[in-house]
């Protein structure tokens, strides 16, 4: 029979208690491609996202980090994080530039595949984007990064339990956006 | 009876994450109240929409190489290999450019924008009598060393990717004026033989073919003459 309940923590990963080491910039690059899907995701634009990987790796290798064993995509993830909101802080400060006009010239290139394929992809990290905060970390963190609830309550310093309500909330809102298409 | 910590099964239950001896109780449970099922639908659907994109999408070219430049120097024993890998990355660029990859929409103009956005590297010193930026290229190009002629000092870089296409952007500062200096990868984004230069706005740009790729200049502070002076200064690629 299943029981409703909160279920007891597991014990405390191995890696806790692992003895710090130097984050080694020359593995940076292993975790690139989920990094910029969270980016994608918490920016909610492709342009944006480059940039904010850009930067949150110009931070970390400002200097020699130390990490536990196996915290290194949650470490990531937490700066990619705290670097977007530095990012939307500074961007409220500062006076934007206007944009060029696009009708400047009309040279396009032709060569180009059409955007139907990069599409789907862009509505859906938009939609992931425009969840509120609490809601778009975790499912960034789980979904899209791939963190267990474990990693991701770590790197987002909240407890398990937590952050799976804010996941269920986020992909039930998510799913919403989504429509059914079974319907 | 908490259903917070049943909504907390269904969103485990949902990619697979919830324990084995909980599993089958709560799927037994589930088939037998359509609204969970409704509610597991919904966390399903949420689950295959993101791993689906998140299988797909990866970092692009642009990001993989100008976070080399990034880097610390890699250690002797490395360099060939990275080497070796620098050159692959600009052979794949160049075929992904050949083969039309991307979408369509990048313009001289939103090129230009670059400008306005900041730098994410810096640039090294050239040596001594050097005409262009040390270890920088974009599609095979270098970029000029202006400051001894024309006191225009290389203060960062930065690359981009649009529509499919690299950008690498250094700028250029002199006193409290600045250009940007953008090499577009790929063909020609005009097709003027030579350099051209427009005005939009309070900006003005300077655009033209260099080695089949397109090279624009970008500024609010200098006019369109003097920047022609300065595409026009001969570089060695």
């Amino acid at each position: 029979m299943y029981v409703v309940a909160d279920h007891a923590l597991p014990a405390p990963a191995a890696s806790s208690q692992a003895p710090a080491r130097r984050l080694d910039p020359n593995h940076l690059g292993d975790h690139l491609d989920r990094l910029y899907r969270a980016a994608w995701a918490l920016c909610g634009s492709r342009e944006d996202a480059e940039d904010l990987v850009q930067d949150t790796y110009a931070r970390i290798l400002q200097k020699p980090r130390m990490l536990r064993s196996g915290e290194d995509l949650g470490y990531l993830l937490r700066v990619l994080r705290n670097t977007h909101f530095s990012r939307l802080r500074a961007a409220a400060r500062r006076p934007r530039p206007d944009p060029l006009p696009d009708e400047l010239d009309h040279i396009e290139d032709r060569s180009a595949l059409g955007p139907e394929k990069a599409l789907a992809s862009s509505e859906l990290y938009a939609t992931i984007a425009a969840l509120p905060d609490p809601f778009r970390e975790a499912l960034v963190a789980i979904d899209v990064v791939g963190l267990s609830y474990r990693e991701a309550a770590r790197a987002l310093r909240v407890r398990e339990a937590t952050i799976t309500t804010r996941l269920y909330r986020a992909r039930r809102r998510l799913a919403e956006a989504l429509g059914d298409e079974s319907r | 009876m908490s259903m917070r910590a049943l909504e907390r099964d269904l969103t485990r239950l949902a990619d697979g994450s919830l324990p084995a001896e909980l599993r089958e109780p709560l799927e037994q449970l589930v088939a037998r109240s359509p609204e969970l099922q409704r509610r597991l639908s919904e966390q399903r659907r949420a689950v295959a929409a993101a791993r689906y994109v998140a299988e797909r999408e990866r970092a692009p070219l642009a990001i993989r190489m100008s976070r080399r430049v990034l880097e610390p120097p890699p250690r002797s024993r490395r360099r060939g290999l990275m080497f070796a890998l620098a050159g692959s990355l600009a052979a794949l660029a160049s075929i992904l450019t050949l083969a039309g990859g991307g979408a369509p929409g990048l313009t001289v103009a939103r090129a230009a924008t670059l400008a306005t956005r900041p730098a994410l590297a810096t640039v090294g010193e050239p040596a001594e009598d050097s005409v262009t930026l040390p270890r920088l290229r974009a599609a095979g190009l270098t970029f000029p060393y202006w400051e001894d002629r024309y006191g225009w000092r290389a203060t960062g870089m930065r690359t981009d990717s649009i529509a499919g296409r690299t950008l690498t952007t250094v700028f250029y500062r002199r006193g409290a004026q600045q250009i940007a200096y953008t090499i577009v990868s790929g063909r020609p984004l005009t097709s003027a033989g030579g350099a051209s230069a427009i005005t939009a706005g309070d900006r003005h740009i300077v655009t033209w073919p260099r080695g089949g790729h397109t090279c624009v200049l970008s500024s609010q502070d200098v006019s369109g003459s003097e920047m022609l002076d300065l595409a026009t200064w001969r570089v060695a690629s």
